[in-house]
């Protein structure tokens, strides 16, 4: 359809929704969080930035219906602290890094708790001193010395409604960058999980409660909304070389030791991370929405939700700055037009981006295991430098890390036991900005640093074999003699067939491949994934489970659940989501909830079509593990028989007639219903709807004066999470062509592996 | 000691005629050894046809597989670039069962590649020996005869080859190049560096390094086999010294034969990748040339080298005493004599 009389369309839609009143445009975004939390702090970078004395002043408003006598926090910065931490426990058994072990341990030390404000009442001395509270680290089951999370005992419940202030007094000693905080060498200092964070008191399995876990390998974080007012120290090199949580209050004050003191605030958010270099370029752009106007999309939005183009479109302006490593200043533009595009997208799908500072982290290099990771209003990103121009990871991580600004950030989800609320989330609306405003992405390998487009040269060797290995050829190695590391060189990796395709040497035959932002997901599908969506992170068997259970899976859930309800219903429901628990803490009921409120009725097949049934594709997908792949089994076109006088001897052939036979399996047990299209020899096209609740699906039409030619289950490839979409297709006649281009690549293939080795020696 | 005559001094007087330089231009030599390949057809159209009989055998399975899982697959194009993303249907998977079986490529290619490599020794002596001992003859017995000559000396040269290349790799890539890390890196781990430049750089650094050793011992041991040839000895040992020894002399010269002859071939294979993207040329065509343009530039590469070796120890072995150009004059007309 011509663009101009789709966009025409679509504001006549828009504007007859906004007549007919559509409930859903009465919603609104939350102003503000419920603010459960106000922290007031006053830190100072000491030990040339490697460690932070603070004073924090925590005031927790009890919004719930029962009282508690108790306060729990998190103190994650301890995870570091030493080997007997739960998080260190579990990096040596999911051999974090290989087995990497900090250079420096971290430590956060609490020095003293005091009572401040109960309801009122400070219940200190009567002199006014104050109330010295008890507090304790709290043991965990898997490591009895833990201590990242300790409580408070109060003198007495803090009731719904009431508020209770607390000072308590710290000192963080942060580490060498090891995952998710620390130090570079130059002066680079990441400070996230700094300070005492208060844990969530809510409703879990039906009681009222702390849900304060500890720091665990494969779970990240998560709190209360909160305001936050921070006067931070710094020593004079830091200068203008800080980005962090909050809006700066005015220019830094210089203290009298030369020193400087820069003051933050922050409102509606559930943490606070701040970063310093004094090596790093700090530059500033200001995002405003008509640079990255998208007015189709604009008015489709606007038209599914039922609203006026100009109360979708997102509105700024907000200043984005970047704290950019100086080797990296190529990569300036690229963080900076994907963080605009990014809150282009998000703002337009799920609502204006609320704050008006975004910040972004180049880490330094000997400190990239900081980078990758998501605060409110500030992220840390990574780059290599050699990158492609049309390889996305740049673009992709901070894309991603800024999505987190709203699943994660803005709609706060428990990443103790979901972690696929956000990050799935994330990876799902992270492919479709990719997808929306990037050229397609080129797969590329590295050579000398650099981006080469095209397929991978042989891979690099990996564990295993022994002697076995060296007598099949597959591997050399030596024993370790005298303290000399033993050799251990690969001479063939004989994984399967995929060997040819995935780790083709240089000359493959395919120097640009496109890569589909979307269908990229079903990457997915390389690891075997044998525990449910529904699984905690933290209790998953293999580290490398959690970037499928908790990324593209999901992703790749959400997706398949979009296409099959459609794009209108997906964008009415997905934004109701986020305006409904921005500022909030939904669990995955409430994202059901959502799903069956807005996709109830959903059809597959148009109008005629089968209702999807919501519950039970949930209880597959995410309770489940079953596997969703439907197939063509076999499509024949049998001459037709006739029998003239019932008698065998005078069956014959009817010309021109034809017995069609169509069958369909469902090769996994994942049941959901499905369409699939028929080729015919006259040329016609059929749909047909399969309910996709049996093992097998058949059409037959017997006498047929027409042949079928080609069959293709979920034409219009709705589910993504189809485990193989090549066997979603048939033609009658056989392809050579393709199998023809296979077999002279692995020829190709073969003559390069052979003639290397016709070389050696 | 008596002054020397006045013929003497005439004829110190002259310009010396100093022995020409003999030596045979590097890359002319190699050009001569692939046109001495190139011209012998019958040997290098059945070799050729051995190479793809060959990966013909790892390759069938790969296309019968996709015969019978995609043979009738529509829409292929658009889940190529799945495909390739290594999200991959379930016939490729199978191909792990008829492994085990000993019917897929994976099993068939690990035997292969080591009949590959012996074969590579048995074709370099034929190579090498029809360039400097059987220079009339143009068919593939001569040309097996020549290899199976020299194939057993080749074999142990083939063994030090194997150690050399497992040498190299331990030398950048275990205890000495981790050490040099160390001392430049926190941990030696390059991810470490403070700066990323210097981290690539070192990396690249490294990986030159490497490339180099693998190059210097591929010239090493082409030169040992034409020492073996050209000499008809038969201690690899003793080529590996010679070939040492001659390395040092004439490193430059090697290195242009050898590195043009890998250079030439990557040249080639350049081509054939730009002609199939630029010129849509079939994909067989260029499985069933490319080849060809292989054996032919590796058996030059090898000839050109062998028969540079023969002409530089045959240059030295006829090349007059030092001064000679002063010392013959007199002797010639007598005058030295007289007194």
């Amino acid at each position: 359809m011509n663009p101009s009389v789709q966009s025409w369309l679509a504001g006549i839609a828009s504007t007859l929704l906004l007549v007919a009143g559509a409930p859903f445009a009465a919603a609104q975004l939350p102003e503000e969080s419920p603010k459960t939390i106000e922290y007031r702090m006053e830190c100072q970078l000491l030990d040339e930035g490697k460690v932070v004395r603070g004073l924090m002043r925590a005031t927790w408003r009890n919004q719930t219906e029962a009282a508690t006598n108790e306060l729990w926090w998190h103190v994650y910065n301890n995870a570091f602290a030493g080997r007997d931490s739960v998080w260190l426990k579990e990096a040596h058994q999911y051999q974090y890094s290989g087995g990497r072990l900090p250079r420096e341990y971290s430590s956060t030390e609490i020095e003293d708790v005091f009572l401040s404000d109960l309801a009122g009442d400070s219940l200190g001395g009567s002199d006014g001193t104050p109330l010295a509270l008890r507090w304790e680290w709290v043991p965990q089951a898997k490591a009895p010395n833990d201590r990242t999370v300790f409580k408070i005992k109060l003198p007495r419940p803090v009731a719904p409604g009431e508020s209770v202030s607390v000072l308590v007094q710290f000192q963080s000693r942060l580490a060498p960058a090891y995952r998710r905080n620390g130090w570079g060498s130059e002066g680079y200092v990441h400070a996230a999980q700094w300070y005492p964070k208060l844990g969530v008191f809510e409703q879990l399995e039906g009681k009222w409660q702390w849900n304060c876990l500890p720091y665990r390998m494969l779970v990240e974080f998560y709190s209360d909304y909160a305001d936050f007012d921070l006067k931070l120290i710094v020593p004079p090199e830091y200068r203008d070389k800080l980005v962090a949580t909050g809006t700066q209050q005015g220019p830094g004050e210089e203290m009298q030791d030369g020193s400087l003191q820069y003051h933050y605030r922050a409102q509606d958010v559930h943490d606070f991370a701040w970063t310093g270099d004094p090596e790093a370029l700090h530059r500033t752009r200001v995002w405003r929405e008509e640079d990255y106007r998208d007015e189709a999309e604009e008015q489709r939005v606007a038209a599914a939700l039922g609203r006026s183009v100009e109360e979708v479109r997102p509105t700024g302006p907000v200043n984005m700055y970047l704290l950019l490593q100086p080797e990296h200043s190529e990569f300036e533009d690229r963080y900076f037009d994907a963080t605009g595009k990014a809150l282009y997208y998000f703002g337009l799908w799920y609502g204006r981006y609320p704050y008006e500072t975004i910040s972004i982290v180049d880490p330094a290099n000997d400190a990239r295991w900081t980078g990758g990771m998501e605060y409110p209003r500030l992220f840390t990103a990574g780059v290599k430098k050699g990158a492609h121009k049309q390889v996305h990871d740049p673009e992709g991580i901070t894309v991603h890390e800024f999505g987190h600004q709203y699943w994660y950030g803005l709609v706060g989800t428990d990443e103790f036991r979901h972690a696929w609320m956000d990050e799935g989330f994330c990876v799902f609306s992270t492919q479709r900005v990719l997808q929306k405003a990037f050229q397609p992405e080129l797969q590329a390998y590295r050579v000398a640093g650099f981006d080469r487009l095209g397929r991978a040269p042989l891979g690099w060797p990996k564990d295993g074999a022994g002697l076995r290995g060296l007598a099949t050829l597959r591997r050399f190695e030596t024993p370790k003699v005298a303290g000399l590391p033993g050799l251990s060189v690969e001479l063939f990796r004989p994984d399967s067939i995929s060997k040819f395709l995935a780790e083709t040497p240089g000359l493959s035959y395919w120097p640009k491949v496109q890569d589909d932002a979307v269908f990229g997901l079903r990457r997915a599908y390389r690891t075997d994934f044998y525990q449910p969506i529904a699984t905690p992170s933290g209790d998953l068997f293999e580290w490398n489970l959690r970037g499928v259970n908790t990324y593209s899976r999901p992703a790749m859930t959400l997706e398949t659940m979009a296409r099959l309800m459609g794009e209108e219903r997906w964008t009415r429901l997905i934004r109701a989501y986020h305006e409904r628990f921005r500022f909030g803490h939904p669990r995955p009921s409430d994202w059901l909830d959502i799903v069956l409120e807005f996709a109830a009725g959903a059809r597959v097949g148009g109008e005629e079509g089968a209702i999807i049934d919501w519950v039970g594709f949930w209880r597959q997908a995410y309770r489940g593990n079953e596997i969703l792949d439907f197939g063509v089994h076999r499509v024949v076109n049998l001459p037709h028989l006739i029998d003239d006088a019932g008698e065998p001897s005078r069956v014959r052939t009817a010309p021109d007639q034809w017995d069609v036979h169509i069958e369909l399996r469902r090769i996994g047990d994942f049941e959901v219903p499905v369409e699939f299209e028929v080729t015919w020899s006259d040329g016609e096209t059929t749909r047909h709807l399969w309910a996709g609740n049996t093992e097998t699906h058949a059409l037959r039409e017997l006498g047929s004066a027409r042949r079928v030619v080609q069959v293709v289950v979920d034409p219009d490839q709705v589910l993504v999470l189809d485990r193989d979409w090549l066997n979603n297709t048939y033609t009658v006649e056989v392809q050579d062509d393709l199998a023809a281009e296979a077999g002279a690549r692995a020829l190709l293939w073969a003559e390069s592996v052979l003639h290397y080795f016709g070389g050696i020696g | 000691m008596s002054q020397p005559t006045a013929g003497f001094d005439a004829a110190a007087r002259r310009k010396p005629r100093v022995a020409r330089d003999t030596r045979p231009p590097a890359l002319g030599t190699l050009l001569a050894g692939v046109g001495l390949a190139l011209s012998r057809p019958r040997i290098w159209l059945p070799l050729t046809a051995l190479v793809i009989l060959l990966s013909l055998v790892a390759s069938y399975p790969v296309q019968d597989a996709a015969q019978s899982s995609f043979g009738h697959v529509a829409g292929f194009e658009q889940d190529r670039s799945l495909l390739e993303s290594g999200v991959l249907p379930r016939w490729m998977f199978d191909d792990q069962g008829r492994e085990r079986n000993g019917m897929g490529s994976p099993s068939a290619l690990a035997p292969l590649m080591l009949l590959a490599s012996l074969l590579g020794v048995l074709f370099a002596g034929g190579w090498m020996e029809i360039a400097l001992h059987r220079r009339k003859e143009h068919g593939l017995m001569a040309f097996l005869g020549g290899g199976g000559q020299h194939f057993f000396p080749f074999l142990r040269l083939w063994v030090v080859a194997l150690a050399g290349y497992a040498f190299c790799t331990w030398f950048v890539y275990g205890l000495p190049g981790d050490w040099l890390k160390e001392q430049l890196f926190p941990a030696g781990d390059p991810e470490r560096a403070s700066s990323e430049s210097r981290a690539r750089l070192v990396d690249l650094l490294y990986s030159l390094l490497y490339l180099w050793g693998l190059l210097k011992i591929e010239i090493i041991i082409d030169l040992a086999r034409a020492t073996l040839v050209a000499s008809d000895r038969r201690s690899a040992i003793g080529a590996v010294f010679r070939a040492l020894g001659f390395w040092i002399k004439r490193w430059w010269a090697c290195l242009v034969l050898v590195g043009g002859g890998l250079l030439l071939e990557a040249a080639v294979l350049f081509f054939a990748i730009s002609a199939y993207n630029f010129l849509s040329l079939p994909l067989w065509v260029i499985a069933l040339v490319l080849p060809a343009a292989r054996v032919v530039l590796r058996g030059g590469r090898q000839a050109g080298l062998a028969l540079y070796y023969q002409q530089v120890s045959d240059s030295v072995r006829r090349r007059p005493l030092k001064n000679a150009g002063m010392i013959t004059e007199p002797i010639e007309d007598g005058s030295a004599w007289h007194g």
